[in-house]
């Protein structure tokens, strides 16, 4: 032990306790510890003096008020205390062990000692009480019976006691316990959301985009094409604006927009007249929070699938609007629409749900489903006022 | 001079691994450079080069499907960029690759099997095919083409594609012979022939010619006329419709 803030008393018996510590179980370790520190710390002055003081009155008490000797007095209060502190001690390390049977146990051993014990103390009243011709076991019964009262009073005593102490530790430590498991699952979801937009951002930065872009920029370099700069800027603010984007908790849709005009000037430059586009954000709407990176993942679905697989592209559209309290926002692509009827609910559109479930609840609901005026597919995020929920 | 074709959808890339062509194997002579799946296989059709270089993602058709028609009658390297879903298994299936950004100390190990192998007779590789026939598998296709659109004077009629006996490539144009409910009837339609070629069910339509597109249950019979060519007659048609060489083994007799 090498804990500075530990007395010598305490570190000498803590070093001895080691091995002890080890048997105990893990989980337990750590309480055992404090509790020997705290028996072993100025603060446990009031426990110990109350014990050295019981057991020297109930000396006093068993020598005046019987014919016991002095020494047996003495050592007939170390006993009692000395079970009496035992039992305490393993009741604050493992209250859950102090069951109504063992108490009862514990009862009725007390009972028995104290009764051998009475039977010592009034050996003197005893005496002349054979010596009258009454037979052993009368006497014995009559000091019983002039013991019980007193006896039930101990026990009764000891009983309530050990119920009130092993109850109370017993709520403390669950309470330690469900503390500690809640802390446990705090961490775990914090670390499952983090771990979600992690995933999310390597989602966003497909290598697969990254070195087609790459590609672009590197010819576009070498023969001093014109279009390298402005790609290469747009670039650099798609990967800064997400990867800033997405270590938000939450972002508002004028920054999502931000970050989608980025993507889409990259991808125009690589393909030209194929990709046209037009955004749509109806007044009102650009403040509404949103998960970080929603519009993007649509975005890029509609990309991917919609326009890409075309010969000639398509046309992609960002409509945003409020409507009685209900934000909707829409990405629209003139694409081949749905190929099968299963859809393509890829990762990014399920990911996409249960951040938006995680935010909103039931208030939120998105939708992929082939465009009713037109070829091709629209994903749909409607997001419902709380007052309908 | 051995001869090749490049295919990508994106300019920079395509022109990107034209110039790393010019510089490592000077020799090569790129006959065409495509803009899409349908391009590439017309092209293949056309050219018949040695050497195809294709894009994997491409519109129309996939470079892994351009290369499933290809069949091994030219030596395919793939290109693509990292992150794509089929190279772990070109790697498993030794299939020739280059990423782009194209490297030239990489392009050039590739080139240099590439060479080895074209100084060998070419065959199929029936491996090779059945890992591209599982990769196309992979791909998300568009549901075949149910009806076709045709303006006739001042009416669009529809033809369902089931009707149709064959497509032949008409300049610029595409001819369309169906069975209509009046006996057998002919329209012309815009959408080229290669492009009509990536959104027909190709169990059920059968590209025999470069021009030629036949559907297979009015075919009654595949009929040799000398070492290169053969003629397909059709039931209760008068027409023969002409096999080019590439499509020949489809008739192969059982």
């Amino acid at each position: 032990m090498d804990d500075t803030s530990l007395n010598r008393v305490q570190r000498w018996l803590l070093d001895r306790s080691a091995g002890r510590y080890a048997k105990l179980p893990p989980e337990l370790r750590p309480i055992a510890l404090e509790r020997d520190k705290f028996l072993t710390s100025a603060r446990s002055r009031g426990l110990w003096a109350g014990l050295l003081f019981g057991t020297l009155g109930t000396t006093a008490g068993l020598a005046l008020g019987s014919t016991l000797s002095v020494g047996l007095a003495f050592l007939f209060a170390v006993l009692t205390f000395a079970g009496l502190f035992r039992v305490g001690h393993s009741l604050w390390l493992r209250p859950e062990r102090f069951t109504a049977k063992r108490m009862w146990r514990i009862g009725w051993m007390s009972m028995i000692a104290s009764y051998a014990g009475a039977i010592a103390s009034f050996r003197g009243d005893l005496r002349p009480l054979l010596e009258a011709g009454a037979p052993w076991y009368e006497a014995v019964l009559r000091v019983i019976w002039r013991a019980t009262p007193l006896q039930i009073m101990v026990l009764v005593a000891v009983l309530l006691l050990l119920t009130i102490v092993s109850a109370a530790r017993r709520e403390y430590m669950q309470r330690a316990l469900e503390g500690a498991r809640a802390e446990q699952e705090r961490d775990a979801s914090a670390r499952q959301l983090t771990q979600a937009r992690l995933t999310l951002l390597q989602a966003q930065i497909q290598p697969h985009f990254l070195f087609n872009t790459l590609a672009a920029l590197q010819h576009w370099v070498d023969v001093g094409d014109a279009r390298a700069a402005p790609l290469l800027r747009s670039l650099t603010s798609f990967l800064r604006g997400s990867t800033e984007l997405m270590l938000r908790p939450e972002a508002t849709l004028a920054q999502e927009c931000e970050m989608v005009v980025h993507y889409l000037a990259i991808m125009q430059a690589r393909l030209g007249d194929r990709l046209r586009f037009a955004i749509d954000i109806a007044p009102g709407c650009a403040d509404q929070l949103l998960p970080p990176g929603l519009l993007i993942t649509l975005v890029e679905n509609a990309i991917e699938h919609g326009i890409e697989p075309q010969l000639r592209g398509g046309e992609l559209r960002v409509v945003a609007r409020q409507d009685r309290g209900v934000f909707e926002l829409r990405v629209l692509d003139d694409g081949a629409g749905l190929t099968t009827a299963d859809a393509h609910e890829g990762i990014g559109l399920a990911n996409s749900r249960e951040r938006l479930r995680h935010e909103f609840g039931a208030r939120a609901e998105l939708t992929l489903t082939a465009r009713d005026d037109g070829p091709g597919a629209q994903a749909c995020l409607r997001l419902h006022p709380l007052e309908a929920h | 001079m051995p001869t090749a074709l490049i295919a990508d959808d994106e300019d920079a890339p395509r022109e990107q691994l034209r110039l790393a062509l010019q510089r490592t194997w000077p020799e090569l002579d790129v006959v065409a450079a495509s803009v899409n799946g349908v391009d590439a296989w017309d092209a293949f059709l056309e050219h018949e080069p040695e050497v195809c270089f294709l894009d994997v993602r491409m519109p129309g058709l996939t470079g892994i499907e351009v290369a499933q028609r290809i069949a091994g009658r030219a030596q395919v390297v793939f290109v693509t960029a990292y992150g794509d879903h089929a190279l772990a298994a070109f790697d498993a299936g030794a299939v020739d690759y280059v990423l782009k950004p194209v490297e030239v100390a990489r392009l050039d190990q590739a080139l240099e099997r590439i060479k080895a192998r074209l100084a060998l007779p070419v065959g199929t590789a029936t491996d090779l095919q059945q890992l591209l026939n599982q990769l196309a598998g992979q791909v998300r296709k568009p549901v075949p083409l149910e009806v076709l659109q045709a303006g006739v004077g001042k009416e669009v009629r529809l033809v369902r594609v089931d009707d149709v006996v064959y497509f032949e490539s008409d300049t610029r144009y595409t001819r369309v012979v169906y069975a209509g409910d009046e006996g057998d009837a002919e329209v012309l339609i815009r959408t080229p022939l290669k492009e009509l070629l990536a959104q027909l069910d190709p169990a059920r339509f059968w590209q025999v010619h470069r021009s030629v597109i036949v559907n297979q249950r009015h075919i009654a019979a595949a009929v040799r006329i000398d070492e290169g060519n053969m003629v397909l007659s059709l039931r209760g048609r008068a027409e023969k419709l002409p096999v080019s060489r590439h499509f020949q083994g489809l008739f192969k007799g059982q």
